[in-house]
């Protein structure tokens, strides 16, 4: 693949945040296979300059960050690197997620550590990004694509903390969307389902999973991290969704219905 | 008898807390249904008031504590129930459609609702059933009488024996629909 020209996000810049792996991995690529010039942020460098190396050997521009997102003088160095290597700032996709998110625990086991950590990441993460992010956005008219999860809509019974911070991250992508409208500014949110290395892993151990996660969805196949989730990121980021904002967009090959 | 209890203070709580004994409950003690009152902050502190131009520490005045409260209101509603029973969440409807300058207190109130859900799947095993009740933030503030008037008998519907939703929001705003 090598970044077309005339793509749909041809001449755009997106930074994402959480980009060394999994789907934040497969969204950075996807928006540089639309023409995207990608800051590819992680808190491992190291593995951000491995996805950024994947998009440039794929004829694309990228840049890696290595970013912490629970620091705001990360986050703000982070956007300052994009403009200063690129000159402008497009999209803005926060998908980092706290490590603790696919922890099963209740209300009542959840550790302050792990409440903490994920309110750190996940909405604290995605203030400093939108904060940082927005005087680029709003020179370019762009967008800000906030990763939520099917358990921020329907509630997760072993993972209430994580639905709760999923659930907030949307209430956040609503206000936000209203607040920044009139300046020319889109956000939205994504729930994806798809596959990630720690999906595998689980699938991998877990007898009958793979088939249970699958037969959940009316397509009967579970996501592609590039060509399934990032190809919906990337048009939310890109002008063919230029009126849709304060959307959940639902990317689970029909799982949840709405 | 029905007993229920309200967790919360202020004139809020003081009029639900009425409405209820209206309604038929006997209100104080171990309580069989408990209403747990999430609107934490007061009318005054809701002051529209951009992110940006908030920053981190804004957020984390309206967010951190509005949730934090929120989660020891749920904890002590679901610790005072005597076995079986049932817990409203009173929130703000405002938090389903968003505001302008309130997006971090109406970040918190979505994140409560996806708790909710969560905890409605957690302990049905254990008879309980938890729900939210979505009122506009001017009743839920400034107008008793509206309150009466429909969330006290939602209320009383939701935390009655029997009734059989949970982990669900039930709206009662003026013109809003669910979305």
């Amino acid at each position: 693949m090598s970044a077309p020209a005339g793509g749909s996000l041809a001449g755009r810049v997106v930074l994402v945040t959480g980009a060394g792996q999994g789907l934040g991995r497969g969204i950075a690529l996807a928006c540089a296979e639309r023409g995207a010039a990608v800051a590819v942020t992680a808190l491992s460098e190291a593995e951000a300059a491995v996805v950024a190396g994947e998009i440039s050997g794929e004829g694309g521009r990228a840049l890696a960050i290595g970013c912490d997102v629970t620091d705001q003088d990360q986050v703000s160095a982070a956007v300052a690197a994009t403009l200063d290597a690129f000159g402008r700032l497009d999209g803005l996709v926060h998908n980092a997620n706290s490590r603790f998110s696919g922890v099963g625990a209740t209300l009542a086991t959840v550790t302050d550590e792990a409440w903490d950590d994920q309110i750190a990441v996940g909405l604290h993460g995605a203030v400093f990004c939108a904060t940082a992010a927005l005087p680029g956005l709003r020179d370019s008219g762009g967008a800000m694509v906030i990763m939520s999860s099917l358990a921020g809509l329907n509630g997760a019974a072993q993972m209430p903390a994580y639905a709760m911070v999923k659930g907030a991250q949307r209430g956040l992508m609503k206000s936000l969307a209203r607040e920044w409208g009139p300046l020319g500014v889109r956000v939205n949110a994504v729930a994806p389902s798809g596959v990630t290395p720690a999906l595998e892993a689980y699938m991998e151990r877990t007898p009958g999973a793979r088939e249970h996660l699958t037969s959940r969805s009316a397509l009967n196949r579970l996501g592609e991290a590039r060509g399934d989730i990032g190809a919906a990121v990337a048009f939310l980021l890109g002008p063919d969704s230029r009126f849709i904002t304060g959307q959940t967009l639902v990317v689970d090959g029909g799982a949840v219905t709405t | 008898m029905k007993r229920a209890r309200v967790i919360g203070d202020g004139n809020l709580a003081w009029t639900l807390s009425a409405g209820l004994a209206q309604e038929g409950f006997q209100m104080g003690g171990d309580a069989g249904a408990v209403l747990a009152l999430v609107v934490v902050l007061d009318h005054g502190r809701l002051i529209p008031m951009s992110l940006v131009e908030g920053g981190i520490a804004a957020w984390r005045e309206r967010f951190d504590l509005t949730l934090a409260a929120a989660r020891r209101d749920i904890e002590a509603a679901r610790a005072s129930l005597a076995g079986e029973g049932a817990i409203a969440v009173l929130v703000p409807v405002e938090g389903m459609t968003g505001a302008a300058g309130l997006t971090a207190y109406l970040a918190a109130v979505e994140g409560v609702r996806a708790l909710v859900k969560s905890l409605g799947q957690a302990w049905a095993a254990d008879g309980v059933r938890i729900n939210c009740i979505a009122l506009e933030a001017h009743v839920l503030h400034n107008d008793p009488n509206a309150l009466r008037r429909v969330a006290i008998p939602l209320a009383a519907q939701l935390l009655s024996a029997g009734h059989p939703l949970s982990g669900t929001t039930l709206v009662a705003g003026g013109g809003v629909m669910a979305p």
